[in-house]
C-alpha cells in the first residue's frame, strides 16, 4: 500500500516540480554563457553591457538556487492539502495505517529534496561546462584554467580512502538533515492543525520561525561551545605531534556526532508527529 | 504624513543632485597605452616597460583601472588588455594582456624618472638606499635599515671570514635591498641570528651579502646552500643601538590577542561538550527505551526509537573517539 500512496504523492508534486527543475537547467546554460562573458575581462567593453551581463548572471543564479525553496513549498502544499484540509478527512479514512501515510509523505519529501540538491549540483556542472565551451569557441582558456582544473588531481591514495569515508559520512549527514527538515515542516503543520482550526498556515509559519530560531540558537551553542572546540583540538593535535592517521580518523569520528544527533532528533520528531496524527488531530 | 513624504523626497533629490555633481567633477585619471605596450601615459607622467627580474613589489594591493585608452596596435594584437596600479606605490603599474591564442603576459611599467635607479637595483641586487630584514616569525613584517645605519654596522664590527656551513645552527632570515621609493625589493643577503639568545645586548647577529658570492654557494633553486664549506665574508653586528633594535625585532614574536577569561570559557565549553555529547544522548536513549516499553515497540515506535538509540550511540561514540584520537 505504501507503494501506491507514494506513487500518488510523487505524481502530485512532480506535476509542478519538473517545470521548476527544467527552468533551472535552462538558467544554468544562460549563466554559463554569461559567466564566461563576465570572466573574460576586456577593457574595451562598455559598462552598460557588463552591468546587464552581471544582472543577468545574478538573476540566473538566484533562479537556480531558489529550486530547493520551490521544492519545500510544493512538499508543504501537498502535505497540507492531503492531511489538513477537507481532503485530509478522506485521506484518514483510507484503509491504510497512519504511519504508511506519514512514511509516504516523508519518502516523497526526502526524494524531492534530494532531487533538488542533485539538480542544483548538475546546474553548477552545466555552468562550468558551458563556460568552458564558450571559452573554447572564443579560443581562450581563462575559464578552464581557473575553474576546470581537476579537483582531486593531487590527492594521494590514502587521501582518496579517507575522502570516500568522509563523502559517505557527508551523504548520510545530508540525508539525516533532509529527514529532520521534513519532520520540522510536518510537525509545524500538524501542531498548527492541532492548535487551531482557522489559521493553520499562519500558525505553522510562526511555529516554523520559532523552531528555526531555537535550532539556530542550539546550533550556535553546539558549534561554538563544542564542535569548534573539536576543530581546536585537531589543531592542537597537529602541534602536539599526533600522527596524521589518528587525525584523519578523528575527523571521521567527529562527523559521527552531527550524523547521530540529526538521526536521533529526526526520530524523536517522527515519534511526536505520529503521536499527534494518531491521537490529537481532529479534522471534523 | 504629507510633509514627511515631501521632506524625504526633497532629501532624496538633494542627495541625487550632490552625487551627480560629485561624480561629474571628480577628476578621472586616464591611462593611455601607447603602441604595442611601448609606454603608458598618465597625464604628464610617462611610464616605461620595466623588467622586474627576480625582484618583487612590496605592495600587494592592486586596483584595476577602468579609464584606459588603448592604441589600435594593441587592440588588434590582444583580445584583452587590463591595467593595474598599486594602491600605495604611484610609480609602478602593470598591464596584463591576453593574446588571441589565450596566452597571458604581464608587463611592468615604471615611471621614467625611477627607471635608472630601479633597473640598477634589479641588475646588481646591491644595497644603495636601504634594506629590509624579514621577520623570522611572519612573512609580512620587515625591519628597515637605511644605508647609513648599514654602513655603520658593516664598518664597526669588522668583516669576519667564516664557512657558511658554520651557520647551520643559527636562525636565518632574508635581507632585501629596496629602491628609494620602497616599492621594489630584491633579495640581497641573509641574516643569521644565534638561536635562543640569553641577552639581547650581547647576541650574535651576522650579515652575509650575496653579491660577490660564487654560484657554488647556492643550490639549484638559487637558495643559499648552508651545507657548503666554502668561506665567505660575514659582518657581525656590534653597534649597540642597532643590535638592540634588530635583536628586539628578531626575537619578538607577534602578539596574539588573548581574550580575558578564556579559562572560564574553556571550562564551560568542556562541561557543555560533556552535557551535549554524553549526558543528553544517554537521556535520549533512556526516553527511547521507555517509549519502546510503553508502546510495546509497536510500529512505528519500535523502528523510530531504535533509530533514536542508534543516533544517540553514534554521538557518544563519535565524541569519545574524537577525544581519544586527539
Amino acid at each position: 500500500m505504501l507503494g501506491k500512496l507514494l506513487k500518488y504523492d510523487m505524481k502530485a508534486v512532480f506535476k509542478y516540480w519538473w517545470l521548476a527543475a527544467l527552468t533551472t537547467v535552462l538558467l544554468s546554460v544562460i549563466a554559463g554563457v554569461l559567466l564566461s562573458y563576465v570572466i573574460e575581462e576586456d577593457a574595451a567593453r562598455g559598462v552598460l553591457e557588463e552591468a546587464i551581463a552581471i544582472v543577468g548572471l545574478v538573476i540566473s543564479f538566484i533562479g537556480i538556487f531558489v529550486l530547493p525553496l520551490v521544492t519545500e513549498v510544493l512538499i508543504i502544499v501537498r502535505l497540507y492539502k492531503h492531511f489538513f484540509t477537507d481532503e485530509g478527512y478522506l485521506t484518514f479514512t483510507l484503509p491504510v495505517k497512519k504511519h504508511a501515510l506519514l512514511n509516504s509523505k516523508l519518502i516523497m519529501a526526502m526524494a524531492f529534496q534530494l532531487a533538488a540538491v542533485v539538480t542544483v549540483v548538475m546546474d553548477v556542472i552545466i555552468i562550468l561546462f558551458v563556460g568552458m565551451l564558450c571559452d573554447r569557441i572564443k579560443g581562450i582558456d581563462n575559464f578552464s584554467s581557473d575553474y576546470g582544473e581537476p579537483l582531486f588531481g593531487e590527492l594521494s591514495a590514502d587521501a582518496w580512502g579517507f575522502g570516500i569515508l568522509y563523502t559517505a559520512e557527508a551523504i548520510l549527514i545530508g540525508l539525516a538533515y533532509m529527514f529532520v527538515l521534513s519532520m520540522v515542516i510536518f510537525l509545524c503543520l500538524t501542531i498548527a492543525s492541532v492548535l487551531t482550526k482557522k489559521h493553520k498556515v499562519l500558525v505553522a509559519i510562526g511555529l516554523f520561525y520559532g523552531a528555526n530560531a531555537i535550532s539556530s540558537l542550539f546550533t550556535q551553542i553546539a558549534v561554538y561551545g563544542t564542535d569548534l572546540n573539536g576543530v581546536f583540538m585537531i589543531f592542537d593535535s597537529v602541534n602536539n605531534g599526533v600522527s596524521e592517521l589518528a587525525l584523519k580518523w578523528s575527523v571521521a569520528a567527529q562527523l559521527l556526532i552531527p550524523l547521530g544527533a540529526l538521526a536521533a532528533v529526526g526520530a524523536g520528531m517522527y515519534a511526536l508527529e505520529y503521536y499527534l496524527l494518531d491521537r490529537k488531530l481532529d479534522l471534523q | 504624513m504629507k510633509r514627511a513624504i515631501v521632506l524625504v523626497l526633497a532629501l532624496f533629490i538633494m542627495l541625487c543632485t550632490c552625487s551627480v555633481a560629485v561624480c561629474a567633477t571628480a577628476p578621472l585619471e586616464a591611462y593611455t597605452i601607447v603602441g604595442d605596450l611601448e609606454k603608458v601615459l598618465c597625464g604628464e607622467v610617462t611610464f616605461v616597460p620595466f623588467d622586474m627580474g627576480s625582484a618583487f613589489v612590496s605592495d600587494w594591493r592592486t586596483v584595476r583601472e577602468s579609464e584606459v585608452i588603448i592604441d589600435d596596435a594593441a587592440m588588434k594584437k590582444y583580445s584583452s588588455v587590463m591595467l593595474y596600479s598599486y594602491s600605495s606605490i604611484d610609480y609602478l603599474l602593470y598591464v596584463v594582456v591576453t593574446d588571441n591564442n589565450g596566452n597571458q603576459r604581464t608587463v611592468y611599467f615604471i615611471r621614467e624618472s625611477n627607471y635608472a635607479e630601479c633597473a640598477e637595483l634589479v641588475a646588481t641586487g646591491e644595497i644603495r638606499h636601504g634594506c629590509r630584514i624579514e621577520s623570522i616569525y611572519t612573512y609580512d613584517s620587515y625591519f628597515y635599515l637605511d644605508s647609513e645605519e648599514l654602513s655603520v654596522w658593516m664598518n664597526t664590527g669588522g668583516p669576519k671570514k667564516m664557512s657558511v656551513s658554520e651557520m647551520t645552527a643559527y636562525d636565518s632570515t632574508a635581507v632585501y635591498a629596496v629602491d628609494s621609493g620602497g616599492g621594489i625589493m630584491t633579495l640581497c643577503g641573509t641574516l643569521f641570528m644565534e638561536p635562543y639568545p640569553e641577552d639581547r645586548f650581547d647576541m650574535e647577529i651576522y650579515l652575509l651579502l650575496h653579491s660577490g658570492l660564487g654560484d657554488e654557494f647556492f643550490d639549484s633553486y638559487g637558495d643559499l646552500d648552508l651545507s657548503y664549506d666554502g668561506e665567505a665574508v660575514f659582518y657581525p653586528l656590534t653597534d649597540g643601538d642597532t643590535l638592540v633594535a634588530v635583536g628586539d625585532f628578531l626575537t619578538t614574536e607577534p602578539d596574539y590577542y588573548e581574550i580575558p577569561g578564556m579559562e572560564v570559557f574553556e571550562g564551560l565549553s568542556r562541561v557543555m561538550r560533556i552535557m551535549l555529547n554524553i549526558v543528553l544522548p544517554i537521556g535520549g536513549m533512556v526516553v527511547a527505551v521507555v517509549i519502546m516499553a510503553k508502546t510495546r515497540a509497536r510500529m512505528p515506535y519500535g523502528a523510530v526509537c531504535t533509530l533514536a538509540i542508534v543516533g544517540c550511540a553514534l554521538v557518544i561514540i563519535g565524541y569519545i573517539a574524537t577525544e581519544c584520537l586527539s
